[in-house]
């Protein structure tokens, strides 16, 4: 009888629903689902919009389950629930929420940004995802990148990665549809596709031997730091050769290794640095059948410098000191800065600011590295550049989960901006 | 509990509410079962049951409902305490899944309503504070919406759009930050 009008041909008015209620039921929900309660009626999405126990505008750490359901999940062969972290309550508190994703069944997330997530298949089909309204759009075929090749002799069950990040500068939600930069695991290749587009395009090669390490769109030029510090840029519509910017200053003469990430500031007139600096540790970690070790290599952060620079100007890089109100994410997903602090919390001042996410922050997510799981220790890590000091959110997973579907942690910042878009989710 | 002598029983009996419902049907309920419900409760700390309690928002067709509810869930209350008093050997605990299993179907039974009644049961378990039924229609809905559109669950509960451009517009800059 669901749905039936009661037997006296009574309706109820559930757009009048008490705003409590309705956000008790949206407990109940994932985020998606939950955010699509507030594209029903007004009343609903003033409810939804102040719900507290949803992270809706705050920059939140999108991962697989660490929950002992995960494991639930794995059997029943749901491997599409997922879990976002909004590490920026204060008291250290930690809000999880469930973020359910059908298009995410056997694929993986290397890059994303906004509403919009790239993924991969198992052999490299690549198709960004709107996880609010269910849209997927392909992205043109791998092997439309001069000089990729697939392999056609592995077992479906084996990941063939080739790309090993995709920027996703433009949404297609945007006025000319797409713009992505491919990032390749193997190779010293950065590729642009964008809406319509059929085929990924190839960017000239600076001479020499290089190692892209991020890309971003800035001002209209594709902008790529390699593994030595140097920037390029490129521009977008023309076959150009690339523009050197050149490298920081080095503040150490030899102790660290650095690793690089580009953004812009949070006005969008400057391209930004961001310099991760660091060492090789030795780890010897527990496998997950729980009676061997692994032992290897891996890239311990120390600190972080900032630098800014016009890309038009001949001023070079500057260091940036303070971020002031805003806080720098930085990961698979395209850069972003965003205020943060509890919008729902009493205290403004900061006598105690135990929240693990703040203001003035570089916050960083792994490298989309998805198969290599097992050497992360952290979801991510917090550079504060008030105080200098290093924190890192470390990873909990369930021993079994990571074969369920495991996931590169990246940013991910809920918003209600897709909430009344339709389609099949 | 277990040492109620003739004198207790005599005070338990004589521990009954009386409801009233909307459209003015008294319904005598025991103790027990009128406290699952916080808002009675406190009226009956506050000593203002006398008489019997007016509940102006829940007719008699619902507060009937409710009260089939709340005397279920009473029991299963009252026989959890009993039982986490005793040893818990197994056939304990084969009473107790028993009857856990027993209170699941109910439950399920029990939300079989049409959703006018659903709407009317959720009014009434938030008004009476009553935790257990409100989870239990709240977790009803979201299990109606889970994987739907916007459009299809507006469909679903007979909800006319009216978010307008400019309601929308209205609603970003109240909350600005849920739209970031």
């Amino acid at each position: 009888m669901a749905g039936a009008p009661s037997s006296n041909g009574e309706r109820r008015p559930w757009a009048d629903l008490p705003a409590d209620v309705l956000n008790a039921v949206a407990d109940r929900l994932d985020l998606f689902a939950a955010t699509r309660l507030a594209g029903v009626c007004t009343s609903w999405a003033r409810a939804i919009a102040a719900d507290n126990s949803l992270p809706l505008g705050t920059p939140c750490v999108l991962k697989s389950r660490e929950d002992g359901r995960s494991d639930l999940a794995m059997r029943h062969g749901d491997c599409a629930t997922f879990q976002l972290l909004d590490l920026t309550r204060s008291g250290g508190e930690e809000l999880s929420v469930p973020a359910l994703i059908p298009a995410m069944r056997h694929r993986r997330w290397i890059g994303g940004k906004d509403g919009w997530l790239a993924t991969v298949d198992s052999r490299s089909n690549a198709r960004l995802v709107n996880p609010y309204t269910g849209e997927q759009i392909d992205l043109p075929a791998v092997t439309t990148i001069p000089g990729v090749t697939r392999s056609t002799r592995l077992s479906p069950h084996v990941w063939e990665q080739i790309f090993r990040r995709i920027v996703v500068c433009t949404t297609p939600s945007g006025a000319g549809g797409y713009l992505a930069i491919a990032m390749l695991e193997k190779t010293d290749i950065l590729a642009l596709a964008r809406g319509g587009g059929a085929r990924w395009t190839a960017l000239k090669k600076p001479g020499g031997d290089i190692c892209y390490m991020d890309a971003v769109v800035h001002r209209g030029k594709v902008v790529a730091v390699t593994s030595s510090g140097d920037s390029y840029a490129w521009g977008i519509l023309a076959d150009q050769s690339p523009e050197l910017l050149g490298r920081p200053p080095r503040h150490d003469r030899h102790r660290y290794e650095h690793r690089w990430n580009l953004a812009e500031s949070a006005d969008g007139r400057h391209l930004l640095l961001v310099c991760t600096y660091g060492n090789q540790v030795e780890y010897k970690r527990l496998c997950c059948n729980l009676n061997t070790y692994t032992h290897g290599q891996r890239f311990q952060a120390h600190g972080v410098r900032l630098f800014q620079r016009d890309v038009g100007g001949d001023g070079g890089w500057t260091p940036v000191i303070s971020l002031g109100d805003y806080s720098l994410f930085v990961g698979a997903s395209y850069p972003f800065m965003a205020r943060v602090g509890d919008r729902h919390g009493s205290s403004s001042d900061c006598s105690e600011c135990t929240e693990q996410v703040r203001a003035n922050c570089v916050c960083v997510t792994p490298e989309s590295s998805a198969f290599q799981g097992n050497d992360l220790e952290y979801d991510m890590e917090v550079f504060d550049l008030g105080d200098d000091s290093y924190r890192y959110h470390p990873r909990k997973l369930f021993p079994f989960s990571r074969y369920c579907n495991y996931q590169t942690p990246m940013w991910f910042r809920p918003t209600l901006k897709y909430c009344q878009l339709g389609g099949t989710i | 509990m277990a040492s109620a002598g003739s004198g207790d029983e005599k005070a338990a009996a004589a521990a009954m509410i009386t409801l009233i419902s909307s459209d003015n049907e008294k319904f005598e309920v025991t103790e027990a079962t009128a406290t699952l419900s916080q808002t009675i409760r406190h009226m009956i700390e506050d000593g203002c049951t006398d008489g019997g309690v007016p509940l102006p928002n829940v007719t008699s067709k619902i507060l009937a409902r409710v009260i089939e509810y709340c005397k279920k869930h009473a029991t299963a209350a009252a026989g959890e305490e009993g039982s986490s008093s005793s040893f818990s050997d197994a056939a304990f605990l084969e009473v107790d899944r028993a009857f856990l299993e027993e209170l699941e179907e109910f439950d399920d039974a029990f939300l079989e309503v049409d959703r006018a009644t659903l709407f009317d049961l959720i009014l009434a378990a938030n008004y009476l504070d009553i935790k257990g039924l409100l989870n239990l229609t709240c977790q009803k809905v979201a299990d109606s919406v889970k994987g739907k559109t916007p459009e299809q669950i507006r469909e679903m509960y007979n909800i006319v759009n009216d978010l307008t451009p400019e309601e929308e517009a209205e609603i970003r800059r109240e909350t600005q930050w849920a739209f970031e």
